[in-house]
């Protein structure tokens, strides 16, 4: 029996730090991973894909964002898709899995489960799906306690599926809503437990994984990995799953701390570093740079060239925390000649700016742009 | 530059060549009248220096002149010691040709070089630089200077050259310039309200929180009714739960029993009570009966005890009655004389004011037919003497046309009289009576020939003299009509002469006052008050109330005469002897009244309590008669003994009767009341109608909240509300984005001005010092300051002043000093300078102007200062060189 398992999907999903095309076009690849997801099935001759939860982002989605990934998984007839709620989208009386039902929006070959107890999903192999529903957002109770007593028959293939945080695996925080028990798998006699939840890869134990998110939607996605699939391949009710990761996330996610700016060739260090993440393919790169250090009045016109400009036209995304200071002493102010009264006006910024607090930072900024605009001139009179 | 020749054509007002004769170094004044020329003389000169020769603009149309011939104008110059010429035509055959010493430039070349030589190379097309405010136009003295980027450029430039270590003033123009573009685009120049991008991101920022509230405040209501639509299904689940309804209604069933059983109880109890008062009603009646027997016979005894007094004090009363009654006839008896007595003096009263009336009116009848008939005859009178007067023909219409006619007569005879020859006789005392004129003795005096006349002398023949006529015949033939007119108005009035007519004029006069006597008389016969013209009527009244008085004496005389023939008894006494025999017997009727009503009323006040007792004893009698029946009819129902019997078994039944209802009420007692059953047995009626009542309203409730429910769901409100956050937040982003902007380039153009002030001041200082010395000559004490446009904001003297608020004549004082400062600084630094003014100075007083004169001179000095103006005597103060515009033949052109 070979199957398919991923979760949180996050259809929906938005990001405020993009701009509106880049926005667009993360939601877009949200939706196209469910092909993606459905010709690696096919691909892999797995019959089921089971989805363990968060497959929208929000409890009400319009109808585009409810309707575009059923309209998907119908592209793939041959394939069954197991879905359950998750956190984001738990089974409430009038949530997002009673409206589908309702709107007759669920293809034949997607499968809701939204009461939990044993179903058997592939009688000729003798497989039975054990459902966890999340009828709320968050739940106290392990909801796959049940599996423990699930009847099912003598030497069936039990594959559990649910959505929440295990608990004693470092996440005692994560954990106090929708716990799991870590050892579930064993004490329900499961061949293979699905989780969903953390949106990178995160194996358990030998028969308890994470799938993550196949498309990542952040920089932090908490336990590395990310923008996988997965495809479980069990041989018997007791023989230990065979687990293998499968990329199908189109984004590269980066998170790039502490970078620190002191010199042109920082500078050109830093360009390289993000340009690399994604040689070939710069504009799939979303980059977030917390950006510190000092820098001379010249570097500091080649990183507003180079990384503010030219960097942020490259890639994807390119988010900035923090910015390098303004490094300049009366030493550069010698552009300005001698004397004058521009000369004058940027030893005036400068002090303010060596005064530092929150009028010395405009100062900086004011300094900086009087650079600017005295290059212009130049350039103009040039 | 020293101007050493200019000649124009074609420029305005001079269409035909033109020079201006005498220029040369120093002062120059050209003193001429209004509309010689002189503006046009500064436009030409203008046009020279700054305009190209390619120009098509408006300023160079207006150069044409009147005559339609293109501009054309030739100048000769100085610049440092060099001779140069400068040739220029507009419009048509257009040219530029120079000449700098031995250097010859044409067209485009020549106006560059002499841009160049200018100081205008780096300006824009048009751009005149400094020059405009070198040479002043008309009117235009009148204000500061105004320069532009290249004005001030130049100035900053000789400023720059002269200040040592003052550099970047021009780039920190263009710097702030770009700080302030910059600026421009985030916040309103004048009030540094955002605008731009800044403006539109804050809208954009209101307006995406407020979308983000609505959409949140909509999901809030979503989940409210989420929660209440969770709340309603649980709430309907339990109410249509079967098992509690078949209790509530077991519940409801037990209640109503109770009732009923308690309803039952309380029915027997009221039997009982009913019972009891029954026989206690009849104990009571049986009681009473007994006790009214017993105060009936009682009651009976003293009624006829009340009828024995009663019928003892009638017995008395009665002769009172009789006697009251014999009295009250008498008086009636008396009062009946003393009536008719009464009505036989008022009749005697009557009669005689009646023959007393008709004797009166007797005497008025014969008062008026006296007055009526001295009337009448006064009436007679006037009309004889109207009569009289209007037979008399001569009346004062006639005589004033005779006396008219006599006067015209009259006048035209002497002016025919005065123009006639005259004839005058001179004869001796005998030859009198020989000679006779017109057949009369010759007169004494002269004789006036007015017509042919005879002089008869005799012995001697006849002379017919006939004067001659001339002009005298109309004259003489105006006396003849008049003299005709005359006798025709005499015969009119039947005279024979004037004479005659004023004798009978007399008698008319006369006339006249008889009628006016006769008509005073006839007035004073009528009634007062009479109008002068109402005679007549006034006689016709009189006749008419003269015969309505004999009228009503008759009638009353008619009246009058049947008691008269009745009364053959004694005359009748006079009125006044009447009406006190009819008084007398008056008060004597009433006093018989008085006496009858006081016997009237004793009478009916003793036959009322005659009667009064009488009924009395009449209810008194009858009152027995009804205690007997009362006694009878009691007894016949229910004999004394019965009765007795009947009160004992009475009081036995009560009794029982009191038993039962204690036993009923010991029951009752032990149930729950029966107001709380019924109020139980409400209360879970309307627990159940209540929840048939909820599970209607929770159904419709429900429907409500699922379609709104699936409207959100439908607008997927929580991808909208998470799409409005991150818009919100990227706006808000963009917004401090904009602040951070705003912020360091509003501090940066703060600085810069700030540096760029500091450095101007600097730096305006030599120009300060340059003009110093002329502001002190004009206006001891003075200082003057400039801003950073070269302009004077304020002068301090004793106080500062702004330079706004000065007079016209001051502020155009500064402004010429001004622009000679202005001169002065180009030529301390290039060497070379000029300055024009056209009409200025006109506002200046004596004084002043002398001092401004002083100034210019010495200015004049050292540059050329040109100076147009139509005041010749105030100007001749100025000196300098006095110069002329001589008409010339053509001009050199510089070929």
């Amino acid at each position: 029996m070979k199957f398919v398992h991923t979760s949180d999907w996050q259809i929906g999903r938005t990001f405020g730090f993009v701009n509106d095309e880049t926005q667009g076009a993360l939601q877009a690849q949200r939706v196209e991973v469910v092909r993606r997801i459905g010709h690696l099935a096919r691909q892999q001759g797995a019959k089921h894909v089971l989805v363990a939860g968060d497959i929208y982002e929000h409890e009400t989605p319009t109808e585009r964002t409810l309707y575009q990934p059923m309209e998907r998984m119908r592209e793939f007839a041959d394939v069954h898709w197991h879905l359950i709620p998750g956190n984001h989208d738990a089974n409430t009386p009038e949530g997002v899995w009673a409206r589908l039902v309702r709107e007759g929006g669920v293809p034949a070959n997607v499968h809701l489960h939204c009461q939990p107890g044993p179903v058997q999903i592939d009688e000729a192999e003798n497989v039975w799906l054990l459902p966890a529903v999340l009828q709320r957002r968050h739940v106290l109770a392990d909801l796959t306690a049940y599996m423990d007593t699930a009847p099912t028959p003598p030497g069936a293939v039990r594959i559990g599926l649910a959505h929440g945080s295990v608990v004693n695996f470092g996440n005692n925080e994560e954990a106090q809503h929708n716990p799991l028990a870590i050892d579930r798998a064993q004490k329900a006699g499961l061949s293979y437990l699905g989780l969903g939840d953390w949106h990178g890869f995160c194996q358990i134990n030998e028969r308890t994984c994470y799938s993550g998110t196949p498309e990542i939607d952040n920089f932090d996605i908490g336990r590395g990995g990310g923008g996988e699939t997965l495809v479980v391949d069990i041989q018997g009710a007791t023989a230990p799953p065979l687990i293998e990761r499968h990329k199908t996330g189109h984004y590269m996610w980066q998170k790039l701390g502490d970078v620190t700016l002191t010199s042109a060739e920082d500078i050109y260090a830093l360009d390289a570093r993000v340009r690399g993440i994604a040689p070939d393919n710069a504009g799939a790169v979303l980059v977030w740079l917390t950006v510190s250090g000092m820098l001379g009045v010249e570097d500091m016109a080649l990183y507003e060239s180079l990384i503010t400009r030219r960097l942020r036209a490259a890639v994807a995304c390119l988010r900035l925390s923090g910015t390098p200071q303004l490094n300049a002493g009366l030493d550069d102010l010698d552009c300005f000649g001698p004397a004058g009264a521009v000369r004058r006006a940027a030893e005036t910024l400068l002090a303010q700016a060596q005064n530092g607090g929150a009028e010395g930072a405009v100062a900086t900024e004011a300094l900086q742009r009087l650079f600017l605009f005295w290059n212009e001139s130049k350039g103009q009179a040039a | 530059m020293i101007l050493t020749d200019l000649q124009l054509e074609g420029f305005r007002r001079f269409g035909a060549p033109v020079r201006l004769a005498g220029l040369g170094a120093g002062l120059n004044v050209l003193a001429a009248p209004n509309e010689a020329g002189k503006s046009t003389l500064l436009h030409a000169l203008r046009a020279a220096l700054t305009l190209r020769h390619s120009s098509k603009s408006q300023n160079v149309k207006d150069l044409a002149s009147y005559g339609g011939s293109a501009p054309h104008v030739v100048l000769h110059f100085t610049w440092n010691g060099i001779e140069c010429a400068l040739e220029k035509r507009f419009l048509s055959k257009t040219c530029t040709r120079l000449t700098l010493g031995p250097d010859r430039f044409e067209g485009d070349e020549a106006e560059e070089k002499l841009r160049s030589l200018l100081g205008l190379a780096q300006a824009t097309k048009g751009d005149a630089g400094l020059w405009p405010a070198l040479l002043v136009g008309q009117g235009e003295s009148f204000s500061l200077p105004v320069l532009n980027e290249t004005g001030q450029a130049s100035l900053r430039s000789c400023l720059a050259q002269g200040a040592e270590s003052v550099t970047g003033g021009a780039a920190a123009s263009s710097v702030l310039a770009k700080v302030r573009e910059r600026l421009g685009t985030l916040q309103t120049a004048s009030t540094n309200q955002p605008t731009g991008r800044y403006k539109k991101a804050l809208e954009q920022e209101a307006q995406a929180q407020a979308q983000l509230a609505t959409l949140e405040a909509r999901k809030a209501l979503l989940e409210e009714d989420l929660a209440s639509l969770e709340q309603a299904h649980r709430t309907l689940r339990e109410q249509t739960n079967p098992e509690r309804r078949v209790q509530d209604e077991g519940t409801l069933a037990a209640l109503r029993a109770e009732r009923d059983a308690v309803q039952q109880l309380e029915g027997e109890e009221k039997v009982a009570r009913a019972n009891a008062a029954f026989a206690e009603t009849t104990c009571n009646t049986l009681e009473q009966d007994k006790q009214r027997r017993t105060e009936n016979k009682a009651h009976q005894k003293d009624l006829l005890q009340q009828c024995a007094t009663i019928q003892q004090a009638l017995e008395s009363l009665t002769p009172r009655v009789q006697a009251a009654q014999k009295q009250r006839d008498a008086a009636a008896q008396r009062r009946q004389n003393c009536e008719q007595a009464h009505e036989q003096a008022r009749k005697q009263r009557m009669f005689a004011a009646q023959q007393a009336a008709l004797l009166q009116k007797q005497h008025i009848l014969a008062r008026e037919q006296a007055l009526l008939t001295r009337a009448e005859g006064a009436q007679v009178r006037l009309e004889q003497a109207q009569a009289t007067l209007a037979a008399l023909p001569v009346n004062d219409a006639l005589m004033q046309s005779l006396q008219t006619a006599e006067r015209t007569c009259v006048q035209y005879q002497a002016q025919c009289e005065a123009q006639a020859p005259k004839l005058s006789f001179a004869l001796l005392p005998d030859a009198a009576v020989k000679v006779k004129v017109a057949g009369a003795a010759c007169p004494q005096q002269d004789l006036s020939l007015l017509q042919e006349t005879q002089v008869e002398i005799e012995d001697i023949g006849t002379f017919t003299i006939t004067p001659a006529q001339h002009d005298k015949a109309g004259l003489f033939e105006k006396w003849q009509a008049a003299k005709a007119a005359l006798n025709t108005l005499l015969q009119q009035a039947g005279c024979q002469s004037m004479a005659d007519a004023t004798t009978r004029y007399a008698y008319y006069r006369q006339a006249q006052e008889a009628v006016l006597e006769a008509r005073a008389a006839f007035l004073a016969t009528l009634p007062e008050g009479t109008p002068a013209k109402g005679g007549a009527q006034a006689v016709e009244n009189m006749r008419k109330q003269v015969a309505q008085l004999s009228a009503d004496l008759a009638q009353a005389s008619t009246l009058l005469a049947g008691p008269l023939q009745d009364a053959q008894q004694p005359a009748p006494p006079t009125p006044e002897a009447a009406a006190e025999v009819e008084e007398k017997t008056a008060f004597a009727a009433e006093e018989a009244r008085q006496i009858e009503r006081t016997a009237q009323a004793s009478y009916e006040a003793i036959q009322a309590q005659h009667q009064s007792m009488q009924a009395s004893l009449r209810e008194v009698e009858q009152a027995v008669a009804q205690t007997q029946r009362e006694e009878e009819a009691s007894l016949a129902r229910r004999p004394e003994e019965t009765l007795t019997a009947d009160l004992l078994q009475a009081r036995q039944a009560l009794l029982i009767a009191k038993a039962a209802v204690e036993q009923c009420a010991l029951k009752r007692a032990q149930a729950r009341p029966l107001a709380m059953l019924e109020s139980s047995i409400e209360r879970h009626e309307q627990k159940l109608e209540n929840a048939r009542s909820n599970i209607t309203q929770l159904t419709g409730d429900i429907r409500e909240r699922e379609a709104r429910v699936r409207m959100a769901e439908g607008d997927g409100i929580d991808e909208q509300i998470a799409q409005a956050s991150r818009v919100f937040e990227r706006i808000r982003l963009e917004r401090e984005g904009y602040e951070r902007e705003r912020a360091a380039l509003d501090l940066l153009q703060k600085t810069l001005s700030a540096a760029e002030q500091e450095q101007t001041e600097r730096y305006l200082a030599p120009l300060l010092r340059t003009m110093q010395p002329a502001f002190s000559s004009v206006f001891p004490g003075i200082v003057v300051s400039l801003d950073t446009q070269f302009k004077v904001p304020e002068i301090t003297r004793k106080q500062t002043e702004a330079f706004t608020c000065l007079s016209d004549g001051t502020r155009e004082q500064i402004a010429v000093l001004v622009r000679l400062g202005f001169a002065e600084l180009l030529h301390a630094q290039h060497g070379t300078s000029l300055l024009v003014l056209d009409d200025a100075l006109s506002f200046s007083d004596s004084q002043r102007l002398e001092r401004v004169f002083d100034v210019l001179a010495e200015a004049a000095t050292r540059f050329q200062i040109l100076v147009l103006t139509c005041h010749a005597e105030s100007f001749t103060a100025l000196g300098g060189r006095r110069l002329s515009l001589t008409p010339i033949e053509s001009l050199t052109e510089l070929r």
